[in-house]
């Protein structure tokens, strides 16, 4: 490669004498405790050269820390790390980097304004002082090809989408001269042609000598592309197996415990069976939205003149890759943002660019997308998070003052019902883990018996039990009688739940089927942008 | 070849040891600064350090002074705690105690001139309440409205508060016994605040300041406005989220934030001076330094006790400096900006930390 | 661990700061009081001149029969090297501490930038034994006048005020006369006929000396105007230096005067001298022939040391009490000896002009205290004239004596009467030959 002029790992002797099977990580008895909390407690881990190890576990589990602690951004209590054979004690990133360490966040940490280039040129020490950016973008060039990372050095980050920033910060780590990569949760922001895309680069690199951790939490994806996969359970190892001899159910047991999975996992599986079988006693309409159309935020028309109704006791799900005016439409719906065209009613109540407060008081519950951006102020304590669409009516308040002594009570309430687990409503929220930020906010939204739910990628980033856990209550509800809008990527839940699925594309509906005779494989089509004519399976032509 | 590197990187876990010793550090190693200073002068720093803390915080002299400029900054801070809380920049409580004044003025010499006292007091105080909470709510609803950056608008409110105090003093208000020196008539009597006999202490502003203390506290912490305003300061989107009205919460910061600004203006005219007259005499920067106390307090009214006080003893310890060290009073100046650039960036020292390194060809040895 | 690594280094390097700020106080406190000492001994000695002089003057016996030591402290509102009005003050301050030095014994706190800090410092000086204080900003009046009732036993002076009480005076060494002799100057030095005044603040006393001065230039050239440009400072070199370029350039001046507390003007005529274009200017307040040398002409001094020797003898001889101040105001001018005309002591006229002015004649008759008549006189003379004139125990001239138009054309003095004490207090009028207006507001 002729761009090692400046990069080049340091390591590149020694990289050369590895074979694929050599252990290039080893960490030994590694433990870390945080106030009130074991996050990780004698871990043994080991990373070969040329493999794709995964990480798994429920959220919570431990697995973060554990990268963390490699990655330098914490320091073990106990244990030792030893890279490439040699005994290391990072106390930073950067000298994790330097050891040619490289982690990409689910989240890539981008600068929006500047170009792919600049942010790339800007993590390289090396990199000339003046005018770095066309040698950079020669680069970029030559690693794209290389592992069919394709990008263009020229955008500008803001213009990418979430898999585009993706490569961007896998690139930036390559060519940093990374050459043991941890990606934590990289396929959660993605649609599944950008997954898929992921997962080629993924065995290209291990080709090129790459050695990955994953991590995840989708068993389907584990299986697909690792080599080996550890699970993690409350901080501890439960064990390593190779991908060929494991199994999704021996996973499940092994994530969950072996208790666990009867009580909750299968459980609620049949549970959920249960409340499908009752079958939907539809009643009247709740919400219904006709010929919409929202503006995004670059000025583009991103919902154009959508029509559909939600009924009582009915799961509407909308499923399309991201990006597709999902966001808008749901903004628009819940009053965040204003609609250019077109009716929105809630109980036949035209709420059209009423603002939120008008949503709220008709009984309108909303899991949000984002749960930090939206659902929750971090700094906050929980009390204060769960009372955040109730504290302006009695009884959690007079006319002035907040009714502290039953808004603690409501709360401890809420959180026995819901099992958000801390020592104390008046914990900062910005110490839950993931799960139970998400319980905050179910507790919160469906406290009130609300007869429209609209729940924007409920179980997004959750772990398998949370993600069952979500789901339940989204059926209970339903059962309840409300009325449920869910906005999905994930077709399978979207198949799992709903009544009647819509497709969106390009912000429109592609189509409306109901649930019975949904299939995978047209649904996953026409969230490509294929359509079909209702009588005649063939295609009859792509949009695009 | 081995250099040497000084490379700056974030610390992840600050223990609490740390926490509690850093900041004391900062302002030890702001006060080693002006020891340069004052050695430079010639004198010698740990006798001056003695002397400003003895005059301003151990003396009867010295708590006295330093209570007349507590007022002010306690009632500007206040204002400011609440607007700060809901991440609006007020900067402009300067301007904002200057249309106080200039409401107190009014009242006092044209509109209820020659009524008793327990009328014109406490319409002054309204009125300057008001003048003051007006002057802010103009940046709040540019703010709600267009979008219009605070932090530039309160700032440029005040320069044309003090163009009005000017205006005011040289035009149409000009007294008519001062020998057209351009200042007002004095107040009467009945528009002059009581004192605390032997000192300077308008006690009926420092009552108010008092009882605001926790009654913004508990605005803050327990009412449904203070909850709004919490939210909207923390997290704008879960606010619009939650229905919070964003003008609503931008109007009552501002109207409380800049309503105590007035409340330290009326205190001010009709506890000192009397009259009104240059900007300058009648505030010596209350309102900015406000924003260092407001900031030191991290926006809570119950620590802008503590911190109103010590920074109202810096200020009678600068005059110290100039009384006794017979030094210009700038050194005042630096010494405050001194230990709030060293506090600001000690808070980095608590995110970030320096090494110094030795890096070598072989790269490899810099993890020891 | 780093972070103690750190934190050692930072303590350490607070413990090396205070260490060698403790050793290094010690060191340079002591030679700096060696070389202050030197200084004092040096000034002593060149005062001592001033001082036998002034001995000389005074009629009044030296002081022996109260032993005791008399403390005095002065407040001023600006630093003392503002070379102005604070500077003047002090100027005042140092040569009576060395006129009385057996048994006053004098203190300074300069900066006092607002009144409540004055209050504060009052309280200061009064529990430090001080029993006599000096407050020489207009800024601190109200204050003083609030400290006179708080501490009956002290005795308070305000400089520039009109409130007094029964032990507290006030004191003033106005310059409107020196501003009429350099108006007969200025009147005589323009070719444009177009005369420049930066001023301070739209206040009686500035607009007093605008008018005198005004009333000097259209003595010698009726034909002249005198332009002014306000700064809205007392202290603003950078606005002054602007304005005086705008009237040089823009309003074709040749000739400026001002009043501001620092030589910016006197520099910027200098530096058109320099480049060709001759600038005339007066100084103001303290002597400025050395920023201007090919330039200024002549200019205003104060003696306050004048006033400062009076009240202080009065008081140590027990004229002055602390029941008897309510009347006492100075109001000092020529006669007294509390002002100078002259850009350096002792200079009246810059030398360089000599010349010039004695040949440009002055078409009038003037009256000598003397009773001769001079007809026709030089300009110098007639500068020398008018300043005998107002020196004079019981003047005979007033440059306020009418027929005194207004800007309006309003008669504002009858022919042949004077301007009285309360009327120059109150001026809010411009004379005929001014050009500009007084801002009614701040602006």
């Amino acid at each position: 490669m002729k761009s090692s002029k400046y990069y080049l790992s340091p390591f590149s002797q020694t990289l050369s004498s590895l074979k694929k099977g050599d252990i290039v990580v080893l960490m030994k008895g590694i433990t870390k405790r945080f106030p009130g909390v074991i996050a990780n407690y004698k871990i043994d881990f080991d990373l070969r050269y040329g493999e794709i190890h995964a990480l798994l576990g429920e959220n919570g589990a431990g697995k973060t820390t554990l990268v963390s602690i490699l990655y330098g951004i914490h320091q073990p209590d106990e244990g030792e790390i030893y890279v490439y054979g040699k005994r290391v004690h990072f106390r930073s990133p950067r000298d994790a980097i330097r050891m040619g360490i490289g982690m990409v966040h689910q989240h890539p940490r981008l600068i929006d304004t500047l170009t792919v280039a600049e942010n790339i040129a800007l993590s390289l020490k090396d990199a000339p002082f003046i005018n770095p950016v066309p040698n950079v973008e020669e680069l970029i060039k030559e690693y794209s090809e290389k592992y069919g990372l394709k990008v263009d050095p020229k955008a500008k980050v803001w213009q990418l989408s979430a898999g585009e920033k993706q490569r961007v910060a896998i690139l930036r780590t390559l060519i940093s001269g990374a050459k043991i990569l941890i990606l934590d949760e990289p396929t959660t922001s993605l649609s599944p042609p950008e997954r898929n895309d992921l997962f080629e680069a993924m065995k290209a690199l291990v080709e090129e000598g790459a050695s990955i951790i994953f991590i995840s939490h989708k068993l389907k994806e584990v299986l697909g592309i690792s080599d080996r996969i550890t699970v993690l359970r409350k901080g501890r190892k439960v064990g390593t197996v190779s991908a060929e001899e494991s199994s999704p159910e021996l996973l499940i047991k092994m994530m969950l415990g072996e208790s666990k999975p009867m009580s909750i996992g299968l459980g609620l599986g049949k549970a959920k069976d249960q409340l499908h079988k009752v079958g939907h006693k539809v009643g009247k309409k709740i919400l219904e939205v006709h010929n919409l159309y929202v503006l995004g935020d670059r000025g583009e028309v991103a919902v154009k003149g959508v029509s559909f109704e939600v009924r009582e006791g009915e799961i509407f799900g909308i499923v399309g890759v991201p990006g597709n005016g999902q966001r808008e439409l749901v903004e628009a719906i819940v009053g965040l943002r204003k609609a250019l065209k077109g009716v929105i009613r809630i109980s036949g109540v035209d709420i059209t660019n009423k603002g939120p407060l008008a949503v709220i008081n008709m009984g309108v519950a909303y899991i949000p997308e984002d749960r930090i951006k939206y659902g929750l102020v971090l700094d906050l304590t929980i009390a204060e998070n769960l009372i955040l669409k109730d504290y302006r009516r009695p009884p959690f308040s007079g006319r002035i003052m907040l009714n502290t002594s039953y808004i603690s009570k409501w709360c401890l309430d809420l959180m026995r019902r819901y099992d958000i687990k801390t020592p104390d409503i008046n914990t900062p929220v910005k110490y839950l883990s993931g799960g139970n930020l998400q319980r905050v906010i179910l507790a919160r939204e469906f406290s009130h018996n609300p007869k429209l739910i609209i729940a924007f990628r409920p179980t997004y980033g959750l772990d398998v039990a949370a993600t069952e856990y979500v789901q339940k209550l989204l059926l209970q509800e339903k059962q309840r009688g409300a009325a449920i809008l869910l906005i999905s990527e994930d077709l399978d839940e979207i198949i799992e739940l709903s009544d009647r699925i819509a497709v969106m594309f390009e912000g429109k509906f592609m189509d409306i089927v109901p649930a019975g005779r949904a299939d995978a494989e047209r649904l996953g089509l026409m969230m490509m942008g294929v359509r079909f004519h209702e009588e005649d399976k063939d295609t009859c032509g792509k949009s695009l | 070849m081995k250099k040497i590197r000084i490379r700056v990187e974030r610390v992840y876990e600050v223990p609490l040891w740390l926490r509690i010793v850093i900041p004391i550090i900062a302002i030890l190693v702001a006060l080693s600064i002006i020891a340069i200073i004052f050695l430079i002068q010639g004198i010698n720093p740990i006798i001056a350090y003695a002397e400003i803390f003895h005059d301003a915080f151990l003396t009867t002299y010295g708590i006295k002074f330093n209570v007349v400029k507590l007022i002010p900054l306690l009632l500007c801070s206040l204002g400011l705690s609440v607007a700060f809380k809901a991440n609006v920049w007020n900067i402009g409580a300067e301007g904002q105690l200057l249309m106080g004044a200039i409401a107190a003025t009014w009242i006092a010499l044209f509109k209820l001139k020659g009524y008793p006292s327990y009328i014109v007091i406490p319409a002054m105080y309204v009125l300057g309440f008001i003048f003051g909470a007006l002057w802010a709510l103009i940046p709040a609803l540019l703010k709600a409205k267009f979008e219009v950056n605070e932090i530039i608008t309160t700032l440029m409110m005040n320069y044309i508060a003090m163009k009005l105090v000017l205006f005011l003093i040289y035009g149409p208000w000009r007294g008519t016994t001062t020998w057209k020196y351009p200042i007002t008539d004095e107040f009467p009597a009945e528009a002059q605040l009581p004192l605390i006999p032997g000192t300077l202490i308008h006690w009926p502003s420092l009552l108010i300041a008092l009882i605001l203390v926790p009654v913004i506290y508990l605005f803050l912490k327990r009412t449904k406005i203070g909850y709004e305003i919490s939210v909207f300061g923390l997290n704008p989107n879960a606010a619009r989220y939650a229905g919070i009205n964003k003008t609503k919460v931008l109007v009552i910061v501002m109207l409380i934030s800049g309503g105590l600004a007035g409340i330290a203006g009326v205190g001010e005219v009709a506890g000192i001076h009397h009259r009104l007259r240059y900007p300058s005499s009648i505030s010596s920067g209350y309102g900015y330094t406000a924003i260092i106390t407001t900031w030191l307090a991290k926006l809570n009214p119950l620590l802008l006790l503590p911190t109103t006080f010590f920074f109202g003893g810096l200020l009678v310890g600068g005059d110290v400096i100039k009384i006794d060290l017979r030094l210009p009073s700038s050194v005042v100046y630096l010494f405050n900006g001194l230990i709030l650039t060293s506090l600001v960036s000690s808070d980095i020292l608590l995110r970030y930390r320096i090494r110094l390194l030795v890096v070598g060809e072989e790269d490899d040895k810099c993890h020891s | 661990m780093s972070m103690t690594k750190n934190l050692i280094v930072v303590v350490v390097l607070a413990a090396i700061c205070a260490i060698a700020g403790f050793a290094g106080g010690w060191f340079l406190a002591w030679s700096r009081a060696k070389s202050t000492i030197a200084s004092l001994e040096s000034r002593a000695a060149s005062l001592e001149l001033q001082l036998q002089q002034l001995q000389q003057q005074q009629q009044q016996p030296p002081p022996t029969q109260k032993p005791q030591k008399i403390k005095a402290a002065w407040i001023y509102i600006g630093p003392v090297e503002d070379y102005g009005w604070t500077y003047g003050h002090d100027r005042g301050r140092r040569i009576v501490a060395e006129l009385f030095k057996d048994w006053l014994e004098v203190h300074a706190v300069p900066d006092v930038r607002d009144a409540s800090k004055c209050a504060q410092v009052i309280d200061k000086l009064v529990a430090e034994g001080y029993q006599v204080i000096f407050t020489t900003s207009f800024e601190f009046m109200d204050v003083t006048y609030e400290a006179a009732k708080r501490y009956p036993d002290v005795i308070f002076f305000h400089c520039s005020g009109y409130k007094r009480y029964k032990n507290m005076g006030t004191y003033f060494a106005d310059l409107y006369q020196i501003y009429y002799l350099n108006g007969l100057i200025a009147g005589a030095l323009t070719k444009t006929n177009r005369v420049g005044y930066v001023a301070a603040h739209p206040i009686p006393e500035v607009i007093r000396h605008i008018n005198a001065f005004a009333i000097g230039v259209k003595e010698v050239n009726p034909k002249a105007k005198v332009y002014v440009l306000w700064i809205h400072e007392w202290y603003a070199p950078d606005k002054a230096r602007e304005l005086a370029e705008t009237l040089i350039n823009k309003y074709n001046c040749d000739v400026l005067a001002f009043t501001e507390d620092s030589p910016a003007v006197v520099e910027v005529c200098q530096e058109y001298y320099e480049k060709g274009k001759p600038v005339y200017v007066f100084s103001h307040y303290s002597p400025m022939l050395n920023y201007g040398k090919d330039v200024c002409v002549s200019g205003q001094l104060v003696h306050w040391e004048v006033i400062y020797e009076d009240i202080l003898l009065k008081i140590k001889q027990g004229i002055y009490n602390t029941t008897n101040l309510e009347n006492v105001d100075y109001w000092w001018l020529l006669r007294e000896g509390a002002v100078e005309l002259g850009c350096d002591y002792g200079v009246p006229i810059n030398p360089k002009f000599e010349s010039i002015l004695k040949s440009i004649r002055v078409n009038e008759t003037v009256v000598l205290p003397n009773g001769t008549l001079v007809e026709n006189p030089s300009v110098y003379d007639l500068v020398f004239i008018r300043l005998e004139q107002m020196k004079q125990d019981n003047p005979t001239f007033d440059p306020f004596t009418g027929p005194i138009y207004d800007q309006d054309g309003n008669l504002r003095v009858p022919p042949g009467e004077r301007l009285g004490h309360d009327a120059l207090w109150t001026m809010d009028w411009f004379v005929d030959n001014v050009v500009g207006e007084i801002p009614k507001g701040g602006g």
